[in-house]
Protein backbone atom coordinates (compact mmCIF):
# COMPACT_ATOMS: atom_id res chain seq x y z
CA UNK A 1 0.00 0.00 0.00
CA UNK A 2 2.84 2.35 0.94
CA UNK A 3 4.61 1.48 -2.29
CA UNK A 4 1.43 2.14 -4.28
CA UNK A 5 0.99 5.52 -2.59
CA UNK A 6 4.62 6.47 -3.32
CA UNK A 7 4.24 5.37 -6.92
CA UNK A 8 1.02 7.34 -7.32
CA UNK A 9 2.64 10.46 -5.88
CA UNK A 10 5.62 10.13 -8.20
CA UNK A 11 3.41 9.64 -11.25
CA UNK A 12 1.27 12.62 -10.21
CA UNK A 13 4.28 14.91 -9.85
CA UNK A 14 5.84 13.72 -13.11
CA UNK A 15 2.54 14.34 -14.90
CA UNK A 16 2.39 17.90 -13.57
CA UNK A 17 5.94 18.48 -14.75
CA UNK A 18 5.12 17.05 -18.16
CA UNK A 19 2.00 19.20 -18.40
CA UNK A 20 3.97 22.29 -17.42
CA UNK A 21 6.60 21.66 -20.07
CA UNK A 22 4.05 20.92 -22.80
CA UNK A 23 1.91 23.91 -21.89
CA UNK A 24 4.82 26.28 -21.66
CA UNK A 25 6.32 25.36 -25.07
CA UNK A 26 3.83 27.66 -26.78
CA UNK A 27 4.42 30.80 -24.69
CA UNK A 28 6.97 32.64 -22.62
CA UNK A 29 6.73 35.60 -20.29
CA UNK A 30 9.26 37.82 -18.55
CA UNK A 31 8.39 39.97 -15.52
CA UNK A 32 10.18 42.76 -13.70
CA UNK A 33 9.10 44.21 -10.34
CA UNK A 34 10.28 47.43 -8.76
CA UNK A 35 9.28 50.73 -7.23
CA UNK A 36 8.94 54.27 -8.51
CA UNK A 37 8.39 57.12 -6.06
CA UNK A 38 7.59 54.51 -3.41
CA UNK A 39 4.89 52.81 -5.52
CA UNK A 40 5.18 49.15 -6.53
CA UNK A 41 5.33 48.68 -10.31
CA UNK A 42 5.40 45.71 -12.66
CA UNK A 43 6.73 45.44 -16.23
CA UNK A 44 5.99 42.38 -18.32
CA UNK A 45 6.30 41.01 -21.84
CA UNK A 46 4.74 37.89 -23.28
CA UNK A 47 5.12 35.89 -26.51
CA UNK A 48 2.72 33.13 -27.59
CA UNK A 49 2.87 30.94 -30.71
CA UNK A 50 -0.18 29.85 -32.67
CA UNK A 51 -0.59 27.76 -35.79
CA UNK A 52 -0.03 30.53 -38.32
CA UNK A 53 0.79 33.56 -36.22
CA UNK A 54 2.50 34.67 -33.07
CA UNK A 55 1.11 37.05 -30.49
CA UNK A 56 2.95 39.31 -28.11
CA UNK A 57 2.00 41.84 -25.52
CA UNK A 58 3.46 44.49 -23.29
CA UNK A 59 2.12 45.38 -19.85
CA UNK A 60 3.16 48.12 -17.43
CA UNK A 61 1.26 48.12 -14.13
CA UNK A 62 1.32 50.01 -10.83
CA UNK A 63 -0.29 49.55 -7.43
CA UNK A 64 -2.00 52.92 -7.83
CA UNK A 65 -2.35 55.70 -10.40
CA UNK A 66 1.05 57.18 -11.26
CA UNK A 67 2.05 60.16 -13.39
CA UNK A 68 3.36 58.26 -16.42
CA UNK A 69 2.96 54.59 -17.26
CA UNK A 70 3.81 52.98 -20.59
CA UNK A 71 6.92 52.23 -22.62
CA UNK A 72 9.66 54.22 -24.34
CA UNK A 73 10.23 51.72 -27.14
CA UNK A 74 8.99 48.23 -28.06
CA UNK A 75 10.62 46.04 -30.65
CA UNK A 76 9.18 42.77 -31.92
CA UNK A 77 10.87 40.54 -34.45
CA UNK A 78 11.16 37.12 -36.07
CA UNK A 79 14.81 36.04 -36.03
CA UNK A 80 16.31 33.20 -38.06
CA UNK A 81 19.13 31.55 -36.03
CA UNK A 82 20.19 29.36 -39.01
CA UNK A 83 21.06 32.39 -41.14
CA UNK A 84 21.52 35.10 -38.46
CA UNK A 85 19.01 37.32 -40.25
CA UNK A 86 15.68 38.93 -39.42
CA UNK A 87 12.54 37.89 -41.31
CA UNK A 88 10.43 40.54 -39.56
CA UNK A 89 11.24 43.56 -37.43
CA UNK A 90 8.99 46.24 -36.05
CA UNK A 91 9.82 48.97 -33.60
CA UNK A 92 6.94 50.85 -32.02
CA UNK A 93 7.57 54.43 -30.90
CA UNK A 94 7.01 55.10 -27.23
CA UNK A 95 3.55 55.59 -25.73
CA UNK A 96 2.13 56.14 -22.28
CA UNK A 97 -0.93 56.98 -20.23
CA UNK A 98 -0.97 59.83 -17.76
CA UNK A 99 -2.42 59.35 -14.28
CA UNK A 100 -3.17 55.68 -14.68
CA UNK A 101 -2.31 52.37 -13.03
CA UNK A 102 -1.70 50.34 -16.16
CA UNK A 103 -0.74 50.38 -19.82
CA UNK A 104 -1.33 47.45 -22.15
CA UNK A 105 -0.80 46.81 -25.85
CA UNK A 106 -0.56 43.71 -28.04
CA UNK A 107 0.21 42.55 -31.59
CA UNK A 108 -0.67 39.53 -33.73
CA UNK A 109 1.88 38.83 -36.48
CA UNK A 110 1.73 36.19 -39.20
CA UNK A 111 4.87 34.04 -39.45
CA UNK A 112 7.16 35.33 -42.21
CA UNK A 113 9.30 32.16 -42.13
CA UNK A 114 12.95 31.19 -41.77
CA UNK A 115 15.09 28.67 -43.64
CA UNK A 116 15.08 26.58 -40.47
CA UNK A 117 14.14 27.37 -36.88
CA UNK A 118 12.66 30.72 -35.83
CA UNK A 119 12.79 32.85 -32.70
CA UNK A 120 10.12 35.41 -31.87
CA UNK A 121 11.38 38.34 -29.81
CA UNK A 122 9.65 41.02 -27.76
CA UNK A 123 11.90 43.57 -26.06
CA UNK A 124 12.19 47.17 -24.95
CA UNK A 125 12.04 49.67 -22.11
CA UNK A 126 8.97 50.29 -19.99
CA UNK A 127 8.24 53.76 -18.63
CA UNK A 128 7.20 54.64 -15.07
CA UNK A 129 7.16 58.08 -13.43
CA UNK A 130 5.83 59.14 -10.03
CA UNK A 131 6.84 61.97 -7.74
CA UNK A 132 10.33 63.03 -8.73
CA UNK A 133 11.37 59.58 -9.92
CA UNK A 134 11.34 58.26 -13.49
CA UNK A 135 12.52 54.73 -14.38
CA UNK A 136 12.85 52.75 -17.64
CA UNK A 137 13.26 49.04 -16.87
CA UNK A 138 14.28 46.83 -19.81
CA UNK A 139 12.39 43.55 -20.30
CA UNK A 140 12.82 41.03 -23.09
CA UNK A 141 11.52 37.57 -23.85
CA UNK A 142 11.32 35.22 -26.80
CA UNK A 143 9.76 31.97 -27.87
CA UNK A 144 11.01 29.55 -30.51
CA UNK A 145 9.79 26.86 -32.79
CA UNK B 1 -7.64 -3.21 -13.49
CA UNK B 2 -8.80 -0.80 -10.77
CA UNK B 3 -5.18 0.10 -9.97
CA UNK B 4 -4.49 0.70 -13.68
CA UNK B 5 -7.46 3.06 -13.96
CA UNK B 6 -6.36 4.84 -10.80
CA UNK B 7 -2.86 5.37 -12.21
CA UNK B 8 -4.33 6.72 -15.45
CA UNK B 9 -6.61 9.11 -13.58
CA UNK B 10 -3.72 10.42 -11.50
CA UNK B 11 -1.61 10.89 -14.64
CA UNK B 12 -4.36 12.80 -16.40
CA UNK B 13 -5.09 15.01 -13.40
CA UNK B 14 -1.44 15.88 -12.96
CA UNK B 15 -1.03 16.65 -16.65
CA UNK B 16 -4.07 18.93 -16.72
CA UNK B 17 -2.87 20.80 -13.62
CA UNK B 18 0.49 21.28 -15.32
CA UNK B 19 -1.02 22.61 -18.54
CA UNK B 20 -3.36 25.00 -16.71
CA UNK B 21 -0.58 26.27 -14.44
CA UNK B 22 1.71 27.02 -17.38
CA UNK B 23 -1.01 28.99 -19.14
CA UNK B 24 -2.34 30.77 -16.07
CA UNK B 25 -0.56 34.07 -16.50
CA UNK B 26 -2.69 35.81 -13.88
CA UNK B 27 -1.01 33.66 -11.20
CA UNK B 28 2.31 35.19 -12.17
CA UNK B 29 0.99 38.74 -12.37
CA UNK B 30 1.35 40.99 -9.36
CA UNK B 31 -1.52 43.14 -10.56
CA UNK B 32 -4.57 42.27 -12.60
CA UNK B 33 -4.09 42.77 -16.34
CA UNK B 34 -6.97 44.05 -18.45
CA UNK B 35 -8.87 40.79 -18.97
CA UNK B 36 -10.67 41.86 -22.14
CA UNK B 37 -7.49 42.79 -23.97
CA UNK B 38 -5.75 39.66 -22.72
CA UNK B 39 -8.52 37.39 -23.95
CA UNK B 40 -8.31 39.02 -27.37
CA UNK B 41 -4.68 37.99 -27.61
CA UNK B 42 -5.00 34.63 -25.91
CA UNK B 43 -8.20 33.52 -27.59
CA UNK B 44 -8.39 31.00 -30.38
CA UNK B 45 -8.30 33.74 -33.01
CA UNK B 46 -4.67 34.49 -32.39
CA UNK B 47 -3.30 31.42 -30.75
CA UNK B 48 -4.69 28.56 -32.69
CA UNK B 49 -7.36 27.40 -35.01
CA UNK B 50 -10.24 25.05 -35.19
CA UNK B 51 -9.58 22.75 -38.07
CA UNK B 52 -12.44 21.73 -40.30
CA UNK B 53 -11.86 18.29 -41.74
CA UNK B 54 -10.44 18.30 -45.25
CA UNK B 55 -12.93 16.20 -47.25
CA UNK B 56 -10.46 15.14 -49.92
CA UNK B 57 -9.18 11.57 -49.51
CA UNK B 58 -5.91 11.41 -47.62
CA UNK B 59 -3.16 9.23 -48.99
CA UNK B 60 -2.24 6.37 -46.68
CA UNK B 61 1.33 7.66 -46.55
CA UNK B 62 3.17 9.18 -43.64
CA UNK B 63 3.97 12.58 -45.16
CA UNK B 64 6.49 13.40 -42.43
CA UNK B 65 8.42 10.21 -43.22
CA UNK B 66 8.49 11.06 -46.92
CA UNK B 67 9.89 14.54 -46.25
CA UNK B 68 12.45 13.08 -43.85
CA UNK B 69 13.55 10.67 -46.58
CA UNK B 70 13.79 13.52 -49.09
CA UNK B 71 15.83 15.54 -46.61
CA UNK B 72 18.23 12.65 -46.08
CA UNK B 73 18.58 12.20 -49.82
CA UNK B 74 19.31 15.91 -50.19
CA UNK B 75 21.96 16.11 -47.48
CA UNK B 76 23.61 12.71 -46.91
CA UNK B 77 26.29 13.26 -49.53
CA UNK B 78 27.05 16.87 -48.53
CA UNK B 79 30.23 16.61 -46.46
CA UNK B 80 33.27 18.87 -46.33
CA UNK B 81 31.74 21.19 -48.90
CA UNK B 82 29.83 24.39 -49.41
CA UNK B 83 26.17 24.39 -50.35
CA UNK B 84 24.54 27.46 -51.90
CA UNK B 85 20.77 27.97 -51.57
CA UNK B 86 19.29 30.67 -53.75
CA UNK B 87 15.88 31.54 -52.34
CA UNK B 88 13.42 33.93 -53.98
CA UNK B 89 10.74 35.11 -51.55
CA UNK B 90 7.70 37.22 -52.32
CA UNK B 91 4.95 38.52 -50.00
CA UNK B 92 1.61 39.94 -51.13
CA UNK B 93 0.12 41.77 -48.13
CA UNK B 94 -1.45 45.09 -47.25
CA UNK B 95 1.88 46.20 -45.75
CA UNK B 96 4.65 48.04 -47.64
CA UNK B 97 7.32 45.72 -46.18
CA UNK B 98 8.12 43.31 -43.33
CA UNK B 99 9.37 46.03 -41.05
CA UNK B 100 12.30 48.45 -41.04
CA UNK B 101 15.60 47.31 -39.55
CA UNK B 102 17.60 49.48 -37.13
CA UNK B 103 19.85 50.68 -39.96
CA UNK B 104 16.79 52.17 -41.67
CA UNK B 105 16.57 49.52 -44.39
CA UNK B 106 13.20 47.85 -44.93
CA UNK B 107 12.82 44.06 -45.10
CA UNK B 108 11.21 44.00 -48.53
CA UNK B 109 8.17 42.12 -49.74
CA UNK B 110 10.24 40.89 -52.67
CA UNK B 111 13.59 39.54 -51.62
CA UNK B 112 16.27 37.12 -52.76
CA UNK B 113 18.37 35.32 -50.20
CA UNK B 114 21.74 33.76 -51.01
CA UNK B 115 22.41 31.33 -48.20
CA UNK B 116 25.83 29.66 -48.02
CA UNK B 117 26.54 26.85 -45.59
CA UNK B 118 29.85 25.07 -45.11
CA UNK B 119 29.11 21.49 -43.99
CA UNK B 120 31.87 19.57 -42.26
CA UNK B 121 32.68 15.83 -42.19
CA UNK B 122 30.03 15.18 -39.53
CA UNK B 123 27.29 17.06 -41.41
CA UNK B 124 27.50 20.08 -39.08
CA UNK B 125 27.16 23.60 -40.45
CA UNK B 126 30.35 25.32 -39.31
CA UNK B 127 30.16 28.45 -41.48
CA UNK B 128 27.15 30.45 -42.65
CA UNK B 129 26.81 33.52 -44.81
CA UNK B 130 23.31 34.70 -45.73
CA UNK B 131 22.84 37.75 -47.95
CA UNK B 132 19.39 39.28 -48.39
CA UNK B 133 18.84 41.50 -51.45
CA UNK B 134 15.82 43.54 -52.47
CA UNK B 135 14.40 43.23 -55.99
CA UNK B 136 16.80 45.89 -57.26
CA UNK B 137 19.82 43.95 -56.01
CA UNK B 138 20.54 46.22 -53.02
CA UNK B 139 21.77 44.46 -49.90
CA UNK B 140 19.21 44.52 -47.08
CA UNK B 141 21.11 42.56 -44.45
CA UNK B 142 23.87 39.98 -44.10
CA UNK B 143 24.04 37.27 -41.44
CA UNK B 144 27.36 35.53 -40.78
CA UNK B 145 28.35 32.73 -38.41
CA UNK B 146 31.77 31.09 -37.95
CA UNK B 147 34.49 30.47 -35.37
CA UNK B 148 31.99 30.46 -32.50
CA UNK B 149 30.50 33.89 -33.18
CA UNK B 150 27.86 35.47 -35.39
CA UNK B 151 27.04 38.94 -36.73
CA UNK B 152 24.15 40.70 -38.42
CA UNK B 153 24.96 43.72 -40.57
CA UNK B 154 21.66 45.55 -39.98
CA UNK B 155 21.72 45.45 -36.19
CA UNK B 156 25.56 45.29 -36.06
CA UNK B 157 25.20 42.87 -33.16
CA UNK B 158 27.72 40.15 -32.40
CA UNK B 159 26.44 36.99 -30.75
CA UNK B 160 27.28 33.31 -30.42
CA UNK B 161 27.27 30.93 -33.35
CA UNK B 162 24.60 28.22 -33.46
CA UNK B 163 26.05 24.82 -34.30
CA UNK B 164 23.38 23.01 -36.27
CA UNK B 165 23.23 19.84 -38.32
CA UNK B 166 22.30 20.19 -41.98
CA UNK B 167 19.12 18.15 -41.74
CA UNK B 168 17.51 19.04 -45.02
CA UNK B 169 17.22 21.44 -47.92
CA UNK B 170 13.51 21.91 -47.39
CA UNK B 171 13.48 25.61 -46.50
CA UNK B 172 12.21 24.68 -43.03
CA UNK B 173 9.10 22.92 -44.40
CA UNK B 174 9.34 19.71 -42.33
CA UNK B 175 9.45 21.75 -39.16
CA UNK B 176 6.42 23.74 -40.36
CA UNK B 177 4.55 20.55 -41.27
CA UNK B 178 5.11 19.06 -37.81
CA UNK B 179 4.10 22.36 -36.22
CA UNK B 180 0.80 22.51 -38.12
CA UNK B 181 0.10 18.83 -37.45
CA UNK B 182 0.41 19.56 -33.73
CA UNK B 183 -2.55 21.94 -34.20
CA UNK B 184 -4.58 19.30 -35.99
CA UNK B 185 -3.72 19.99 -39.65
CA UNK B 186 -3.97 17.12 -42.15
CA UNK B 187 -1.41 17.16 -44.97
CA UNK B 188 -2.27 15.52 -48.29
CA UNK B 189 0.43 14.36 -50.69
CA UNK B 190 0.38 13.59 -54.40
CA UNK B 191 2.93 12.79 -57.08
CA UNK B 192 3.65 15.44 -59.70
CA UNK B 193 5.92 15.84 -62.70
CA UNK B 194 8.25 18.82 -62.51
CA UNK B 195 9.15 21.18 -65.39
CA UNK B 196 12.68 19.71 -65.37
CA UNK B 197 11.21 16.26 -66.04
CA UNK B 198 11.99 14.94 -62.57
CA UNK B 199 9.30 13.24 -60.52
CA UNK B 200 8.15 15.30 -57.56
CA UNK B 201 5.81 15.28 -54.63
CA UNK B 202 3.42 18.03 -53.66
CA UNK B 203 2.07 18.43 -50.14
CA UNK B 204 -1.07 20.43 -49.50
CA UNK B 205 -2.50 21.52 -46.17
CA UNK B 206 -5.82 23.34 -45.95
CA UNK B 207 -6.93 24.87 -42.68
CA UNK B 208 -10.33 26.52 -42.32
CA UNK B 209 -11.08 28.61 -39.26
CA UNK B 210 -14.35 28.90 -37.34
CA UNK B 211 -12.96 32.12 -35.89
CA UNK B 212 -11.28 34.14 -38.69
CA UNK B 213 -7.60 34.90 -38.14
CA UNK B 214 -6.91 38.60 -37.59
CA UNK B 215 -3.21 39.29 -38.07
CA UNK B 216 -0.98 42.16 -39.09
CA UNK B 217 -0.67 41.51 -42.83
CA UNK B 218 -4.24 42.15 -44.01
CA UNK B 219 -7.00 44.65 -43.21
CA UNK B 220 -9.54 41.82 -43.19
CA UNK B 221 -9.40 38.52 -41.30
CA UNK B 222 -8.60 35.26 -43.07
CA UNK B 223 -11.08 32.36 -43.06
CA UNK B 224 -8.71 29.71 -44.45
CA UNK B 225 -5.05 29.16 -45.29
CA UNK B 226 -3.73 26.74 -47.90
CA UNK B 227 -0.09 25.62 -47.84
CA UNK B 228 1.39 24.00 -50.96
CA UNK B 229 4.97 22.69 -51.01
CA UNK B 230 6.65 20.92 -53.92
CA UNK B 231 9.77 18.76 -53.71
CA UNK B 232 12.05 17.26 -56.36
CA UNK B 233 12.07 13.51 -55.62
CA UNK B 234 15.34 13.01 -57.53
CA UNK B 235 17.37 15.53 -55.54
CA UNK B 236 15.27 15.80 -52.36
CA UNK B 237 15.26 19.61 -52.61
CA UNK B 238 12.31 21.85 -51.87
CA UNK B 239 11.36 23.55 -55.16
CA UNK B 240 8.55 25.86 -54.08
CA UNK B 241 6.36 26.69 -51.10
CA UNK B 242 3.26 28.90 -51.08
CA UNK B 243 0.90 30.07 -48.36
CA UNK B 244 -2.45 31.20 -49.77
CA UNK B 245 -4.95 33.15 -47.67
CA UNK B 246 -8.72 33.08 -48.25
CA UNK B 247 -11.05 35.81 -47.03
CA UNK B 248 -14.75 36.12 -46.20
CA UNK B 249 -15.53 37.98 -49.41
CA UNK B 250 -14.11 35.13 -51.46
CA UNK B 251 -10.82 36.91 -52.20
CA UNK B 252 -7.63 34.89 -52.38
CA UNK B 253 -4.09 36.22 -51.92
CA UNK B 254 -0.72 34.54 -51.93
CA UNK B 255 0.69 35.63 -48.58
CA UNK B 256 4.14 34.17 -49.30
CA UNK B 257 5.77 32.42 -52.23
CA UNK B 258 9.21 30.83 -51.99
CA UNK B 259 11.19 29.21 -54.77
CA UNK B 260 14.53 27.61 -54.16
CA UNK B 261 17.56 26.44 -56.16
CA UNK B 262 20.43 24.53 -54.63
CA UNK B 263 24.01 24.22 -55.86
CA UNK B 264 27.02 22.49 -54.36
CA UNK B 265 29.71 24.99 -55.28
CA UNK B 266 32.64 26.88 -53.75
CA UNK B 267 31.96 30.25 -52.13
CA UNK B 268 32.34 33.53 -53.97
CA UNK B 269 34.87 36.21 -53.00
CA UNK B 270 31.98 38.19 -51.52
CA UNK B 271 31.12 35.32 -49.15
CA UNK B 272 34.73 34.98 -48.01
CA UNK B 273 34.91 38.74 -47.51
CA UNK B 274 31.87 38.67 -45.23
CA UNK B 275 33.44 35.91 -43.14
CA UNK B 276 36.51 38.12 -42.66
CA UNK B 277 34.36 41.17 -41.95
CA UNK B 278 32.52 39.30 -39.19
CA UNK B 279 35.80 38.34 -37.51
CA UNK B 280 36.91 42.01 -37.64
CA UNK B 281 33.65 43.09 -35.99
CA UNK B 282 34.11 40.50 -33.26
CA UNK B 283 37.62 41.70 -32.53
CA UNK B 284 36.48 45.31 -32.14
Amino acid sequence: MKTTAKLLTMIFLLSIFFGLSVGSVLASQKDWYGKVGGVNVHASKWVGLGGYMWSTDLYSGAAQNINIIGYTYWTIGEYCPNTYTWAYWKQYPGDYKATSSYYYTAANVYYRGCNGISRYWSLGNHDFAYGNQHIYPYVSTYERR
Amino acid sequence: MKKYLLFLAVCFLGFVIGIVASHNRSVMNFYARPVVAQSKVLGPVSLGMKNKQDLRPTTPVDVEQVIEQLNRKATDAIRSSWVHIREAKKFDTDLPNNGVLPNGVAIPNEQSNDIWYYVDEQGMITKTVSIMHDKDGNIVQVGVGSNGTSWNSATDEVDVQNYLQLEGLDGGFLKELMWLKSFGSNPVMKSVELPNGHPGVQITIIDKFDEPLDGDAYKVPAVAIETVATFDSTTGYLISWEKIFYFQDGARRIFSQITQEVQIEPPTEEVLAYLSEKDRRVER
